[in-house]
Formats: structure tokens, sequence, C-alpha cells
């Protein structure tokens, strides 16, 4: 178990795209080891801006990410790869590479010129395998493979990285309900026995959110309560027990004929 | 174990097939053509000896030997230049003749030749057939690379290829329309696609030229096995996407302009090969898949060239009438296998 420790970090953080879509600013957010945090919002609100700007891929339009005490913007892809690493949603079509060589491509952060991999490579390859429960399928075609497997091919990928922060954006979104739990329960080891730092998001709240630590809501910026700005959403964080002390997950459906219910920590329709 | 495991020996197997397919291939080039020369003097000449006949020791020497060679090296630079473009475009129908570098290269040929009347003989105006070439190649991929910033569909930037080298020929045919006979005449036997342009003389330089940018590629494997899985996930690998992209799309450019130049716009080599080659090594990864694709880019395009001298005294075969008797069920079995 490793104690909790901030890894990266955002000081008045403004995400969207130029000229003049804001999706959220002022943001200081924060992510440490042994956290699984979600990334709630609806359709729009910019989970995948916000997570594509925390992991570089798209520049902030005002303040800073920082990860592991150094700024994003003083740090080479090089220096990126073994820091974080990414789970997106689509399916992967590598066709021709076992799932051990998917797996491998992983370490290319740290393999030499032509990618060679040294034996230490092979075992972290291996270990990365065995976490999400896949060793026996290492030497599988990955075209063979289901959804799901795949999957949790491509979360060992980002293990054999071995970066603190693993950011995933609606891993699960392909999945069957039996591979979302799956899924869920092997981040949330991840960030518990492994310390590493979790965010993903996600639409699958019943299953994501009673496994989860903290929540970071993208609601709707509605004036009246958030210091006026040009963004679209505005962000409450806190941490899981907090927000749904505080009723704060109505606020991400406002208008909508659903309502959560603490008791289960899902979401109900208001007609039922 | 695991992770190097099953493709090693596979491919191994492979290209010691593939090999020994070359050889086989490569002494029939040598030993078949529009002549018949006894099969011990062609033996004799290639040791030093004359054949017993003079015309037998220069058609050999002169023509055969250099004729082969140049399939060797461009069916492997065209194989090569096709499978850059796959994995670069991630998409398995890209070609240097479907993405329209082909027509692109022919069209700064045809304003190269069109404009020197005709006469490429001298190797001043070869040079000029080359740069042109190039120039063509490199001016498509350019629009290419322009269209794939805003396009994400790597079909529609397929489509976009096309239309591209439909203006390119559309482009060739006023230039003919506008020039002499003769330059129409020596453009159209050139676009015939053939690997006996290249004489003793040139094919030091085209080997050269050739052999360095096909070593170049070798050094993009890694960032090639990265781009397999996406180009954001090959960022999240630390791949620099754009400066990568740019060096694939510039190698692939410079392969397919080089052989263009010297041999014609040659199709569905480049199409079609990765895929033979996948197949025959079973795995994506470039270090093995690389070296397969130019042994087999190589193996076919000696085997077209073969064939395209069996008949014999009748005459030769435009090595494009026989590419595609071969290409077109290779991309038929492709399209189908995917669904």
């Amino acid at each position: 178990m490793t104690p909790p420790s901030e890894i990266m970090t955002t000081h008045g953080l403004a995400a969207g795209y130029l000229p003049d879509k804001l999706i959220a600013d002022r943001l200081d957010l924060s992510l440490s080891r042994g956290d699984m945090t979600l990334l709630l919002g609806a359709n729009g609100r910019g989970k995948s801006t916000l997570l594509r700007t925390l992991s570089g891929a798209q520049p902030a339009l005002a303040g800073e990410v920082s990860i592991a005490g150094k700024s994003l913007a003083d740090t080479t892809a090089a220096d990126m790869a073994r820091l974080i690493s990414l789970v997106y949603t689509d399916r992967t079509h590598a066709g021709h590479l076992t799932a051990a060589e998917l797996v491998a491509l992983g370490r290319q952060p740290y393999t030499g010129f032509f990618g060679r991999l040294s034996a230490d490579d092979r075992r972290i390859v291996d270990e990365s395998l065995d976490t999400v429960g896949m060793l026996q399928f290492s030497r599988r075609y990955v075209s063979t493979l289901s959804d799901g497997e795949r999957q949790k091919i491509m979360l060992a990928r980002a293990l054999a990285q071995q970066t603190p922060v693993i950011l995933l954006d609606e891993p699960t979104s392909f999945l069957d309900i039996a591979s979302r739990i799956e899924t869920m329960q092997m981040l949330h080891d991840l960030a518990a026995d492994h310390g590493k730092a979790i965010l993903l998001s996600t639409h699958d709240i019943a299953e994501a959110l009673p496994l989860a630590t903290h929540a970071w809501l993208l609601v709707e910026n509605d004036s009246s309560n958030y210091d006026s700005t040009q963004a679209v959403s505005a962000m409450i964080t806190g941490t899981v027990p907090g927000l749904v002390a505080t009723g704060a997950f109505d606020r991400l459906f406002p208008r909508r004929p659903v309502v959560f219910d603490p008791a289960t920590m899902t979401f109900q329709s208001v007609n039922r | 174990m695991s992770a190097e495991g099953v493709s090693t020996s596979r491919a191994a197997a492979a290209m010691w097939i593939i090999s020994a397919a070359i050889v086989l291939m490569f002494g029939g080039c040598l030993f078949f053509g529009s002549v018949d020369i006894p099969p011990s003097a062609v033996i004799d000449i290639l040791t030093g000896g004359d054949g017993g006949k003079r015309s037998w020791e220069v058609i050999v020497t002169g023509a055969r030997l250099p004729m082969a060679c140049t399939a060797l090296i461009s069916g492997a630079a065209l194989a090569v230049a096709g499978l850059l473009m796959q994995t670069t475009f991630d998409n398995p129908l890209a070609g240097p003749s479907i993405l329209g570098v082909s027509t692109g290269s022919s069209l700064g040929v045809a304003v190269v030749m069109l404009a020197l009347g005709g006469s490429v003989g001298t190797i001043g105006h070869y040079f000029s057939v080359l740069l042109g070439a190039m120039a063509g190649a490199m001016v498509v991929l350019v629009v290419l690379l322009l269209f794939s910033r805003f396009i994400h569909s790597s079909v529609m930037l397929l489509i976009v290829g096309i239309m591209v080298g439909y203006l390119a020929s559309s482009a060739v045919s006023l230039l003919n329309f506008f020039s002499t006979q003769e330059g129409v005449h020596s453009f159209v036997i050139w676009g015939l696609g053939s690997f006996s342009g290249v004489n003793l003389e040139r094919l030091p330089v085209f080997a050269v030229v050739t052999l360095a940018v096909l070593l170049l590629s070798f050094l993009m494997v890694k960032p090639l096995d990265a781009l397999l899985l996406g180009e954001r996930y090959a960022a999240n690998l630390g791949v620099n996407i754009r400066a990568t992209r740019n060096r694939l799309l510039l190698l692939s450019g410079l392969l397919t302009a080089a052989v263009t130049a010297f041999c014609g716009p040659i199709g569905f080599i480049g199409l079609i090969v990765p895929h033979v080659a996948r197949m025959a090594v079973n795995t994506s990864r470039h270090i093995y898949l690389l070296p397969a694709t130019a042994m087999t880019g190589s193996a076919i395009a000696l085997f077209c060239s073969l064939v395209s001298v069996l008949p014999g005294s009748w005459g030769v075969i435009p090595v494009n009438a026989i590419t595609p008797i071969i290409g077109v069920p290779v991309i038929l079995y492709i399209i189908l296998r995917r669904k």
C-alpha cells in the first residue's frame, strides 16, 4: 500500500479550443497516487477535452498542469511517456500482433532505437498481462480476442508503460456489463494496491461510483453559482462520500428527468 | 519469452523461403529471355567467359543482368513504399499507385520528357527525369499531408489521393495533347512500365539511391510499430507524430519516385506485397515485416519480369499488364477477409 501523495496538479487551468470554445477554466485540480477519480458529466460537457489537455495532447488555454512537480510545458514527449499512460475508448485493430507483442509496445519509452526488449522488459510485459488476468492469452493474436479482452490488453499496455498516472477516456463504452464491472474493479485495485493515480471519464456511474475514491463533476456553468465566466462547464470536485452528501450528483443532469439516489448510488427516473 | 515468442521462428522460416524464391527468380531472369541462349553459355558468360557468341554476352551482361538487378531493387523499393504508406495512413489499401503518388511522378516525368522533346538518352536528361519524378511525387504527398490535417477518416483521405491521381493524369493527357510526337511516344513507352530501362551505366546510381533510402526506412521500425496502435497511442508512447509522419511520407515518396523515374509507373506491387509479406511472417512487427516486405517485393517483381519475357521471340509484355493479374486477386482476398 503506497501512501496517498499528490502526483498531478493543475493551477488556473483553462481547457477548450481556440478561438472561442472555452470548456472550463480556473481549474485547480489534483490527483494522488492511490486515488481512483471519476470524471463525470453529460455528453458535450468537455470530458475528453479536459483529458486531452491533462495529457498534453492539446495545449492548455491558460494556467498549467504539473506532473511529478514539473510543469507539463517543460516536459519532453519522451518524459511524458514515462509519467502518463492513456487508454481510449475506440477499438484498436493492431491485427497481426499477439497480446504480448501489443503490451510490449508499452515498453517503447524505455527501449532503445530498434525497440529491442530486455529480459527486464519481458518480465514487465508478463507482469502487466498477469495483473489484468490475461497472461494465458499472451500468445493469442489480438484480432482473435473479444472487445473486453482487447481492452484489458490495452490496459496491460498502459501498465507496461509503468507510469504513476493512468488516464482513461470512457474505457468501458464498448464492453458488456461483466467486462465493465471487471474493468472498474481492476482500476480500483491498480489504485489501491499498486498506488497508481487513476482518472477515468465514464458514463458507467453505477459500476464505477462504489469503487472510486474521488469524482470530478463537469456541470453546466450557470453564472449564478459560479464566478461568471464564458466557460461552458463548471467543475465540482470532492471525495465520493462528500459529493454524495452535498447532493452534487443531481447537478450532472439538470432539467433531465433523472435523479441521483444516494442509497443505491445510481441515477433513477423521476417518474418511477 | 512470450513477448518475442511466436513470430520469430515463423518469420525466420518465411524469410528463408522468400530468399530461395528470389534466387530462383533472379536465376530465371538470367537464363530466360526473348533470345534463346543455352544455359551452359549463360553460366560461361556469368563466370567471365564469352559464352561462344559476342551477341549472347551483350544480352546476358548488358540486358538480362541489369534488368534482373533493377527488378530486384524496384520491387523492394515499391513494396516498402507501400508498407510505409499503409502504416502511415493506417489503411490496408494505401499504396504508391492508389494514393496518386505514382501518377504525380508520372506528371513530373511527363513535364520533363515532353519539355525535352523525348530525348531521354543522355545521363543528364536522366537526372532531369529523376528530379521531375521526385518533384511530382512530393507535390502529391504534400497535398495528401495537408488534407490529412483536416480529414481524419483514412478512407476519405484515400479518396482524396485517388482524386489527386485523376487530376495528375488529366494534366498528363493535356501535356501529351500539346507536345511533339516523339515526346509522346517515349512517354507512352515509359508509361507501360519496364525493368529494362536501366542499363549497366545507370544501375549504380539507381542502386545506390534506392538502397540508401531503403536503409533509412529500416531506422523507422520503432515508431512504425507504435503507429500500429493509432496516432494517439503512438503519441502517448513518446513518438513525435508530425515529424514521424513527414519522414515516412518523404521516404515512401523518394522510393516511389526513384523507381518511377527509372522504370515507369509500376502498379500494384506497393499495394499487395505488404499483405503477402504479412501473411508470410504472420506479424505486423516492422522489424520482421519490413525486411520481409522488401524481399517479397523483389521476388514478385522478378517474377513479373520473368513472365514479361515468356513470349520469347514474340516480344516483351509490359510489366503493368502483368502486375494487376497478380494484384487484383490479392486485393479482393484482403477486402473479403476483412469483413
